[in-house]
């Protein structure tokens, strides 16, 4: 079923830069085109490019290629040198997106600030062009292969895709606030087990391009820090014909994404102001389907540092010293007295239940739902219990085999599901 | 509310307030408690938790109420016992305890015991002091007040004998061989406790006792003794507490704690002036040197730490050639000089620099102890080093730019001592009104400083351990209690220095400033470099939070 029928309504491109204008009426046609998000990336952002161009000579030479760098005002002559790694194989424009001020301090997962803007103006670009698939990459990636570009293109000119969500090869503990609720709450609440791997290459039809375009996001907050989540729920809540290309590591070069409370609320918000928009569509979801994948499991994920459950732990306890307050509010009776109740536990035998984490998401997506609390206080709240989950999930992990832990993780995922008429319920006690 | 946690004292400010020079109630020109209760929303508002009252007893005043003719009534011009009682429920009522001084060791000549004892050998109370045919006993035990005392010993034409003093010879020792004398003074603290004070600093402890053949100063009889009212404090009393005066070295006062059995605490003598060698000289190391000889005490005591009090700044606990620096840096001129020290106020001896004074009070505030202030250094007043004795310290509270500072309603020629006048110090420039009105204002910070003091235990309760950067103008030091670690750094240096810490074992955190609350950069595996402003200090909180990347997933959640 193709729910993409939206796009019928009202786009609103934003303002092309010059001489964008220019270059897309003097464009010959192109079919594919591929952003390149960059600030600062001059080390990575060109082999990244070449690498895309040259799969696309390997997988599709009759394709046009347009290559668009969207570089937010790099110091490091990035867009020069990306010019010059794509070559004459590939035509190559360059634009600077808009920053605006308040997002120079928004770091996302590209490190990119003004990200929205920037893929924004490419799906512009590419619906002006009419081109089958944009095709986006963020450019501190160190790990873009040629192989890249079939893996992303093909299910859109092969299979009619409307859209393909990157799957990376991932170590054990990478991604763990992804793994046990942004992923699992997404399959919960639309029924598609998508592996919510935020960032790092996506691409789009021409038809998921207008969706792209109308008006929401755009204007609100949630753009300019949620993009990636706002794409990934889009592609899951419209019910659009999704794959996920399994690009093996997602190796980056370093940038610094923000503290913790932060990055959890921006994530977690995103997909609670989505809940808003989507509840009509969420609501009737029972049970989830897996999404079709292509490419095979490859390499392994970003290295690991030393993990600290005893300072997790300690987080978490401090959360119940500091937010007590806070959570007496936005937590339902009964969750909040199990809370209280883990406090008591010592950091050796220290267990926060997965299904106690799962009736914490949903208490706070109601209570986010219901404005209980300044939102942002309400989700920074969520971090010493991430925390402790996260904590509890490594303390009861770490000695078993990694199937063990994909095990566990499914559990928790079933969980959200299990426990999704929880959440429904309340949720129309609150509309009424 | 008061505290009612039993270690209180741990994390108290302390105010040290002559109640003749703090506020005139009845406009006759000397302090008093009807003045004093006056301006106890004054000493709320400013977050102090326990005040510190000199001798307000009857007395000859020859040695600023030191030498006590009554231990259990109220001198005249200071007001009534009903006034003492007055104060103590007020400052109760505002959350603020009181402790006054409690001369142990001596009375004035003009006391009725003496008076009675002198009388003849048979006198009841002739066993109350010391007395001797000879001045030849005990010669091993040192003259204290060299200036001017030329002997322990002073003939008592009445008496026809010696008796014994170790400080003026109008303050004859107590005897406390004598049992009755024991009591006497068990009967004159529970005395005051019943009224409902809150402990006392108990003067000149080393030297309750005498023994020949010692230099009769902390004899293990004393400490006997003072184990002895602790006991009997303990017994019917919560919460109170005893102050050590004992000007000795920290090895010496040591025995003063016992077991957590004698005193709750003690004055940390050496200390304070190794804090102006530290800056004057632009190296840590006599502040450290200092904490190297200080001994471990009971869990239960505290160190009481100042910067200045009514007395002279001793000199006492310093090495010749330690005096004649602090002489030739802080008191050039022989007039500034009192007995073995410096009879100035801290912001003249710091040339009234703002960034010396707040370094001072940082580090008082965060070395271990509990900080006591001196009345008027809140506001950074002068002093009159032309008044006799020490009398140059104590002048008049500055509260207003009206006339007698504010202090007093009188004809100014009234006073007990004049105002501070001149140009810099004087109570036109300086003054509570003016500052509590200037958001920038000495008084302002320090309010602010003892009000973030307080939100930490850990200055009061935690371990102490410096740190040895490569910079010795940097004096760095981390206090930890329960899960807290802070990180002080002070730039006793006055052009600006960077420092290089190793803060390895913090790496992940993310200190937060406390005073601003800003964050700094996130500490790593590498030297953590901080440059402070001449003068400068930070307190730094190194205490782990959930947003700090510590945990090892910060920069892969997603």
């Amino acid at each position: 079923m193709d729910r993409l029928t939206s796009n019928d309504g009202p786009l609103t491109e934003p303002s092309l830069p010059d001489p964008i204008p220019t270059l897309i009426e003097r464009s010959e046609p192109i079919d594919i085109v591929v952003g390149v998000l960059t600030f600062n990336d001059g080390a990575t952002a060109p082999a990244a490019a070449r690498g895309l161009i040259e799969g696309f000579r390997q997988y599709a030479p009759e394709k046009r290629v347009l290559v668009v760098n969207c570089d937010a005002g790099s110091q490091d002559g990035t867009p020069d040198l990306i010019e010059h790694a794509a070559g004459h194989d590939a035509s190559f424009w360059a634009v600077r997106h808009a920053v605006s001020g308040s997002s120079l301090h928004v770091l996302s997962e590209s490190g990119v600030p003004g990200r929205d803007a920037a893929i924004r103006l490419l799906a512009a670009v590419a619906e002006r062009l009419t081109a089958k698939v944009c095709l986006i990459v963020d450019g501190n990636l160190k790990s873009a292969h040629p192989r890249w570009s079939e893996l992303l293109a093909s299910p859109i000119l092969d299979k009619g895709a409307d859209c393909v969500l990157p799957h990376f090869s991932r170590n054990r503990y990478e991604g763990t606030l992804t793994n046990t609720l942004l992923a699992p709450l997404t399959r919960a609440l639309y029924g598609k087990r998508m592996t919510y791997h935020q960032g790092g290459a996506y691409a789009f039809s021409d038809r998921f391009v207008r969706s792209l375009l109308l008006p929401q996001p755009w204007d609100e907050e949630i753009a300019t820090y949620g993009i990636d989540g706002w794409v990934t729920t889009l592609a899951a809540a419209e019910l659009a014909d999704v794959y996920e290309a399994m690009l093996g590591p997602r190796l980056r070069q370093g940038k610094p994404m923000g503290d913790l409370s932060t990055i959890i609320a921006q994530s977690v918000g995103c997909i609670f102001h989505m809940m808003e928009r989507y509840q009509s569509t969420w609501e009737p979801v029972t049970g989830s389907k897996t999404v079709p994948m292509i490419g095979e499991p490859a390499g392994l994920g970003e290295p690991v540092g030393a993990l600290h459950v005893d300072r997790m732990i300690h987080g978490f306890q401090q959360g119940l010293r500091d937010l007590v307050p806070i959570w007496q509010i936005v937590l339902a009776p009964d969750t909040f007295q199990q809370i209280l109740e883990l406090g008591i536990d010592d950091a050796d035998s220290f267990q926060f239940p997965s299904s106690l984490w799962v009736q914490v998401v949903y208490d706070l997506a109601l209570a986010y739902h219901d404005r209980l609390l300044h939102r942002e206080h309400l989700l920074k709240s969520l971090t010493p219990l991430y925390l402790g989950h996260t904590a509890s999930l490594i303390l009861a992990t770490r000695a078993l085999p990694g199937k063990r832990m994909e095990e566990e993780l499914e559990r928790v995922a079933v969980e959200y599901e299990t426990m999704k008429p929880y959440l429904i319920q309340r949720w129309r006690w609150s509309d009424e | 509310m008061m505290s009612t946690d039993p270690l209180w004292y741990k994390d108290a400010v302390f105010y040290e307030i002559p109640v003749k020079a703090y506020a005139d109630g009845n406009g006759d020109g000397i302090g008093d408690f009807q003045g004093l209760i006056g301006k106890l929303d004054y000493l709320e508002w400013l977050g102090v938790d326990c005040i510190w009252l000199l001798p307000f007893y009857p007395s000859p005043l020859r040695d600023d109420g030191y030498d006590v003719a009554d231990f259990l009534t109220v001198a005249e011009q200071y007001g009534t016992f009903q006034d003492v009682k007055r104060l103590l429920d007020e400052a109760h009522r505002r959350g603020i305890r009181v402790i006054v001084d409690l001369v142990l060791n001596h009375t004035s000549d003009r006391h009725a015991w003496f008076q009675e004892s002198r009388q003849s050998p048979q006198s009841s109370k002739r066993g109350f002091y010391v007395w001797s045919e000879t001045d030849r006993k005990y010669e091993k035990a040192r003259i204290i007040f060299i200036d001017t005392e030329k002997s322990n010993w002073t003939w008592d034409p009445e008496a026809k004998a010696f008796y014994w003093h170790r400080f003026f010879s109008h303050q004859p020792d107590l005897n406390y061989a004598n049992p009755e004398v024991q009591q006497a003074m068990l009967d004159t603290m529970t005395f005051w406790l019943d009224q409902g004070l809150d402990g006392f600093r108990c003067d000149a402890v080393p030297y309750l006792f005498e023994r020949e053949g010692t230099i009769c100063e902390n004899l293990p009889e004393t400490h006997d003794y003072l184990k002895n009212i602790r006991r009997r404090i303990d017994a019917s009393y919560q919460g109170r507490i005893l102050l050590a005066e004992a000007n000795q070295w920290p090895t010496d006062v040591r025995p003063y704690f016992g077991d957590g059995d004698e005193f709750h605490m003690a004055f940390h003598f050496p200390l304070m002036p190794r804090l102006y060698m530290g800056v004057r000289s632009e190296t840590r190391d006599p502040i450290i040197d200092m904490f190297t000889h200080t001994p471990e005490i009971p869990p239960n005591c505290q160190w009481c730490l100042f910067l200045r009090n009514h007395d002279e700044l001793t000199l006492e606990m310093c090495s010749g050639e330690e005096r004649d620096y602090m002489y030739y840096t802080y008191a050039r001129d022989p007039s500034m000089r009192r007995n073995i020290g410096i009879g100035r106020r801290l912001a003249p001896l710091l040339d009234n620099d703002r960034r010396k004074i707040e370094l001072l009070h940082s580090l008082v505030f965060t070395l271990p102890g509990s900080p006591i202030i001196y009345y008027g250094d809140e506001i950074g007043m002068g002093d009159n080093i032309k008044l006799k004795d020490r009398d140059g310290v104590r002048t008049p509270m500055q509260w207003t730019m009206d006339r007698n500072a504010g202090f007093s309603g009188c004809d100014p020629a009234q006073l007990y001592l004049p105002v501070v006048a001149d140009a810099v110090y004087g109570y036109q420039a300086v003054n509570v009104e003016s500052q509590k009105e200037a958001p920038h204002s000495l008084l302002q910070w320090m309010k602010r400083m003892i009000s973030v003091r307080k939100r930490f235990p850990a200055f009061g309760r935690g371990t102490i351990t410096f740190l040895r950067p490569a910079n010795g103008k940097v004096l760095a030091y981390l206090r930890r209690y329960d899960d807290v670690v802070l990180l002080l750094v002070h730039n006793l240096a006055e052009s600006s220095q960077a420092v290089e810490l190793d803060l390895t074992a913090f790496a992940g955190t993310t200190p937060m400033e406390v005073l601003g609350e800003a964050r700094f950069p996130t500490v790593t595996e590498r030297s953590y470099v901080l440059t402070l402003a001449p003068y400068g200090y930070y307190w730094l909180d190194l205490t782990l939070t959930p947003s700090d990347g510590a945990y090892g997933i910060e920069q892969m959640v997603l």
